[in-house]
């Protein structure tokens, strides 16, 4: 148990000046290592920026955002007989989350400036997921033949508007002002 | 040169004792244990979606693709293992090591699949810190058992890990408050760009932010553009003097709980919770002594 007097003599110890010497040679070098791996690449990429992982330059919300219009996407899943399931619930996305899911589809070139093929490959693989887990019994969603992306855009309203939305209670408007078809992708032994 | 060098040890190897080192090994790997490994089982990250594998950093480097679903969960299994052991203090180094390179591993996996949470990163990074440390010493299942022949209980070596955490923790917030400037300059500032942000979660996270408390703040502060400036511009001055708390402290009594109630106000407003990292991390930079002597004097009659 600690004492006051531990704690003074403590106190004492720790207003002198300089204890380097006290330590022996492994434990300072273990010290310097420490800094070397940890505290160089973490203070060195906060100045210039950049991503090693674990090494982030915290750029999240780091954009200027000059307009309230929020843009972002939507997956609809398609039944046989031609039913829509739109995919917001996390169930049908494990292990991402919805928001996850979307961020990870953007950084594929979803919008196929370059080049499409992976971010299809990526739906095919969600859509192939999505059935696997419903056999599996992990979910009770519905039987899809395809999944369909959309760009969506809502021109934000602050403290307007309730939820056109039935399904919602959000004061947001759960209905986008625009939604643009982007790609679709289908179950192999579905394929139109 | 000598008074450099001085300060130099004053800063990093002024002697302290063994114990606040323990004390915060073991509040940051029970603290993350049970607010992130205990809620949320790592082992779906093993199931992704074909398609998704975009592989960053050491994967990418070392062109590591992903592994089976069984050798994750056991890649899992002995992350938790280790996280809780050293979290008790039990074989301390071992384990420390071994949370280190496991977390590396299976907290970065999820990262090569398009998505970045900031806030994980430090994670692997104290644990590698505490890895180095002696931070087994105190407080610990490893010390009690060597009761009979005690370690040096003050020295140098049980100061530079809590300084090194507390570099690490000031340069998250330098790093994210430079990120603004580089990319947005002070139109982060004068701009509507919190304001925006602040009303876009609300419709990117709508099941968050319908089961946050901070809703109705947020709904009635994108009201008011003038405040959410002000408040912007506290943000920013708070993020980039950060590193004040490391030299004084007068400075650190002010700005560690300033950046406390910043993190509350991004989890409430912008629905980002990072305190199953940083809990443990602000832990570092309580005057452990100081609120024991007080405790103690306070038990005396």
């Amino acid at each position: 148990m600690l004492s006051v007097d531990t704690i003074r003599k403590d106190r004492s110890v720790a207003s002198e000046p300089d204890a380097g010497p006290s330590m022996s040679w492994t434990q300072r070098l273990s010290a310097y290592a420490a800094m070397v791996v940890f505290g160089v690449p973490s203070v060195l990429i906060a100045l210039m920026g950049g991503e090693v992982w674990p090494f982030l330059d915290y750029r999240m919300y780091a954009e200027a955002k000059f307009t309230p219009e929020v843009d972002w996407l939507e997956l609809v899943g398609r039944t046989d007989n031609g039913g829509s399931l739109p995919l917001d619930d996390e169930a049908y996305l494990v292990p991402f989350a919805r928001s996850e899911l979307l961020q990870a589809l953007y950084t594929l070139d979803l919008f196929g400036e370059t080049d499409a093929a992976p971010a299809r490959r990526a739906l095919q693989g969600l859509l192939a997921s999505y059935d696997r887990n419903r056999l599996a019994g992990e979910h009770h969603g519905p039987r899809l033949v395809s999944l369909e992306v959309y760009r969506v855009r809502w021109h934000t309203r602050p403290g307007t508007s309730p939820s056109t939305s039935p399904s919602t209670s959000y004061d947001v408007d759960a209905v986008p002002d625009s939604q643009e078809f982007l790609q679709a992708v289908h179950l192999p032994q579905a394929t139109p | 040169m000598n008074a450099l060098a001085t300060r130099w040890n004053r800063f990093w190897f002024a002697p302290v004792p063994a114990w606040p080192l323990g004390l915060c090994r073991a509040w940051f790997f029970a603290s993350f244990y049970a607010l992130y490994l205990y809620r949320w089982d790592q082992r779906v990250y093993a199931f992704f979606p074909e398609g998704f594998f975009q592989p960053r950093s050491f994967f990418a480097w070392l062109s590591l693709t992903p592994v089976s679903e069984a050798a994750f969960a056991g890649l899992v299994t002995g992350f938790e293992y280790a996280v809780v052991l050293s979290a008790l203090g039990l074989f301390t180094r071992l384990a420390t090591a071994a949370s280190f390179v496991l977390g590396l591993y299976v907290i970065g996996y999820q990262f090569n699949y398009g998505y970045l949470h900031w806030a994980h990163a430090v994670v692997p990074i104290t644990m590698g810190i505490l890895a180095l440390a002696p931070s087994g010493d105190a407080l610990s299942i490893d010390a009690w058992r060597r009761r009979a022949k005690p370690v040096r209980p003050t020295g140098g070596q049980y100061g530079w890990p809590m300084q090194l955490v507390r570099l690490i923790f000031v340069s998250i917030f330098l790093a994210a408050g430079l990120s603004k400037l580089r990319a947005a300059g002070l139109a982060w500032v004068t701009s509507d760009t919190l304001r925006y942000y602040i009303l876009e979660n609300q419709y990117i996270f709508q099941e968050a932010a319908a089961a946050s408390w901070g809703r109705p703040v947020a709904a009635w502060l994108v009201n008011s553009p003038t405040l959410c400036r002000r408040l912007a511009g506290l943000s920013l001055a708070l993020e980039l003097s950060a590193p004040a708390a490391l030299f004084s402290h007068r400075a650190r009594r002010l700005l560690i709980p300033a950046l406390f109630v910043f993190q509350v106000g991004n989890a409430l407003l912008l629905y980002q919770d990072f305190f199953f990292a940083y809990l443990g991390l602000y832990a570092f930079w309580v005057p452990w002594q100081q609120v024991h002597q007080c405790l103690s004097r306070r038990r005396l009659p």
